[in-house]
């Protein structure tokens, strides 16, 4: 890489570093006096207002802003955006701290632009299963709705929810999408990697148990591809005459370990994205597995 | 109601963990925001979100790769980049406090190729040099695996160094 670039970045990045040092301090210093959620609340609360006023005039909301001090027990609750990610959630800020401000109130009800919490907590990505058949459980926004392409999740008033779906043998991506009542998207994707149960013809030697079992290694060969389409060599030692399975969310094979105890296969991954890494798993029939990253890299 | 000693221990953590990650945040939004004014808007922003989320944030790994995240896809959301530019200025029009100062023009047209870089590689490229992270801290933050941190990382060294007509990465 080159070094000149290295120092121009370095060089751009103390001095961004240096600029941030004094301002940041009177941020940071403004929020010492209270209780941590009564400070942020303090120092955000004039600026929401302000974003409110600017924002709502920006699209239009109809505001009446009338200069007063709010007490503590009186302290309006104020809607407002928060940031746009897949992990956060729409919420209303209250001050609970007597704080010189503006009443703000709008004729109009407030927008919710935040997207809806979502999250997956079962399974986890990448997650390796030997049912066909698959609970996917998490966590929403109360009150929004969960699909998974055309099905619709059920979803509790806690915002739980679960939804039964059917995979295909080999990698399985599941788009959620939840909705919130104001219309505002989160989707998240998971893969998860069915492998049916594979009915063991053992070798020759019915005889052989799990613990006389030959070596199992496996290897890739590249890591990364950049020929279309994308492709990686897959090869090591395993029991003579068992089955290898290769398997990947965008391609998958099936090779036998040879007499000697070896094996080696290409496989193809044609719909893999570029620039995407992904895992791609090598088994035996015996259960036994690697891991590897692949990742297309398309003209470099 | 007085706080429940498990309270006071969360938000003790948070005071500490956003003490110790402020600066760090503003830097970073600042770098790929570009706004002066709205950089630590950004990092409130951020800051409020964890903070409301603190019981569960606080048990991750890496707090502030969570922060990070939210502070980084803020800051290249033209929409939350001009709202918090918005709240601000009007919060200076009010309070007189300053914007962050203005970096020099070497130092500006870095930054401003580096915004110019697609989202992905801009956020690396700001996190690697900037925060000296590693492959493996960018790849967290950004929610993807290291090989595709690499290559963002790599792609936007490579398309920075035709930029700035510095010797092509290699």
């Amino acid at each position: 890489m080159s070094l000149e670039l290295d120092g121009r970045a370095r060089r751009a990045a103390e001095n961004l570093k240096a600029s941030v040092e004094g301002a940041s301090l009177l941020l940071a210093e403004r929020t010492s006096k209270a209780r941590p959620g009564r400070r942020l609340a303090a120092v955000l609360r004039p600026a929401w207002v302000a974003a409110v006023l600017i924002l709502g005039s920006a699209v239009g909301f109809a505001l009446v802003v009338e200069p007063t001090t709010v007490e503590p027990t009186s302290s309006p609750a104020t809607t407002v955006p928060l940031p746009t990610t897949s992990m956060t959630t729409s919420t209303a800020t209250t001050a609970a701290a007597p704080v010189p401000t503006t009443t703000v109130t709008a004729s109009s009800p407030a927008v919710d632009l935040s997207p809806p919490f979502l999250s997956i907590t079962s399974p986890e990505d990448g997650a390796t299963l030997e049912e066909k058949t698959v609970e996917f459980v998490g966590v929403t926004e109360p009150g929004a709705t969960v699909n998974a392409g055309p099905y619709r999740a059920q979803v509790d008033e806690k915002g739980n929810w679960r939804i039964k779906l059917v995979l295909t043998p080999g990698g399985n991506q599941a788009r959620f999408v939840a909705h919130d009542a104001a219309g505002n998207e989160t989707a998240v994707v998971v893969t998860v990697f069915y492998e049916p149960p594979v009915t063991t013809t053992m070798p020759a030697t019915t005889t052989t148990t799990q613990t006389e079992l030959g070596e199992f290694d496996a290897n890739a060969t590249y890591g990364s591809c950049t020929e279309d389409p994308p492709f990686d060599v897959y090869y090591g030692v395993g029991e003579p005459g068992s089955t290898i399975y290769v398997v990947s969310p965008y391609g998958s094979g099936t090779t036998t370990v040879n007499g000697e105890g070896h094996f080696e296969i290409q496989v193809f991954v044609p719909e893999a994205p570029p620039e995407e890494g992904f895992l791609v798993k090598v088994k035996d029939q015996y259960g036994r597995q690697e891991s590897f990253e692949f990742v297309f890299l398309p003209g470099i | 109601m007085a706080p429940t000693d498990e309270l006071v221990v969360g938000q003790e953590a948070f005071e500490t963990f956003y003490r110790r990650e402020f600066r760090g945040v503003v830097s970073l939004a600042y770098a790929l925001s570009g706004s002066r004014a709205g950089a630590e808007d950004l990092a409130q922003e951020a800051f409020m979100a964890a903070h409301q989320r603190w019981a569960r944030i606080s048990a991750y790994d890496k707090p502030a790769a969570w922060v990070r995240r939210v502070v980084a896809n803020m800051a290249i959301s033209a929409f939350r980049r001009k709202a918090a530019e918005a709240r601000a200025l009007a919060r200076i029009a009010v309070h007189r406090q300053e914007a962050l100062p203005e970096l020099e023009p070497e130092d500006e047209e870095f930054w401003n190729l580096v915004r110019g870089l697609p989202a992905k590689q801009s956020q690396a490229i700001a996190l690697f040099y900037l925060e000296d992270r590693s492959v493996a801290d960018i790849a967290q933050i950004l929610e993807c695996s290291p090989a595709t941190a690499k290559v963002h990382l790599f792609r936007g060294r490579q398309n920075l160094a035709v930029k700035l007509n510095l010797e092509t990465a290699r």
